[in-house]
């Protein structure tokens, strides 16, 4: 019987409590019954929205991991002198540098 | 019963429990309108399903769930641009009723299996066989879930109404 009671008190004080005004409910009905797009099924316009934004950014990813493998290999190779030789350095100076 | 009457009947109890879900009144409309849609085109299509009431509750268990995923995924972002703050509230439309809010603080506060049970249950008017179905479980797991959720409110509300102050769950 107590738990009756509390069942029937609980139940009611929900349905009470939560019961929405009758302008939502209208206005959910009469978009139901006109087939008017809710925010939620403007989902799939989104979906393509963030399809191309991941396209993009996947691109962009892949642009600059080939820039780091492919165009940071140098191409001419480059045979410097030694930094030392025989404990004294050597400076290159280039013959354009050199007052005649 | 015709499909005007099934409408009638089921959008108050869909925007309930999605406000009961979510919290968020606009979401709940959303959800409620969607899985109204849904039950029109079934029902156009097909002729109306066995239960008009477990079909549109089946619908919109899964629909919250994919609106509170999407929240807090978002919810960064929203809190960054400065969007929460200014959103309308339950509250906001529901501004007469004061009791709302530890309504929905009480219903957070529940276990999640519990809290679905009693919602479909008390708001959606199923019987315990069409919760199972929904749900996915026994009719004896569903009455024990709903039992405890209702002792688990009306402790909340006891405690609140004598001035108890709760340990959060």
């Amino acid at each position: 019987m107590d738990d009756d009671v509390n069942r029937h008190d609980v139940d009611a004080r929900l349905r009470e409590i939560l019961r929405p005004p009758g302008t939502v409910v209208d206005r959910v009905v009469s978009g139901a019954l006109g087939g008017r797009q809710s925010p939620m099924s403007r989902a799939p316009g989104s979906r393509w929205r963030w399809a191309a934004v991941t396209a993009v950014a996947l691109l962009i990813v892949s642009i600059g991991t080939w820039q780091r493998i492919v165009l940071r290999q140098p191409t001419v190779q480059v045979n410097a002198a030694p930094p030392r030789s025989g404990g004294h350095y050597v400076i290159v100076v280039p013959a354009s540098e050199v007052a005649p | 019963m015709d499909l005007a009457e099934a409408l009638q009947m089921l959008a108050p109890r869909l925007v309930a429990y999605g406000v009961a879900r979510t919290g968020s009144l606009p979401n709940a409309e959303d959800v409620a309108q969607e899985v109204l849609l849904a039950l029109i085109r079934r029902w156009q299509r097909l002729g109306p399903p066995a239960s008009p009431a477990a079909f549109v509750f089946a619908i919109a268990k899964r629909r919250v769930r994919r609106v509170l995923a999407r929240r807090a995924l978002m919810l960064p972002l929203e809190v960054v641009r400065g969007r929460e703050a200014h959103g309308p509230t339950v509250e906001d439309a529901y501004a007469t009723r004061t009791e709302l809010r530890g309504v929905l603080t009480d219903l957070r506060a529940l276990p999640r299996r519990d809290r679905e049970a009693l919602l479909l249950r008390a708001i959606g008017e199923l019987s315990y066989e069409e919760i199972a179905s929904v749900c996915g479980s026994s009719v004896a797991a569903i009455k024990m879930r709903v039992s405890r959720a209702r002792r688990r409110l009306s402790e909340f509300q006891e405690e609140a109404t004598h001035g108890r102050r709760r340990q959060p769950a």
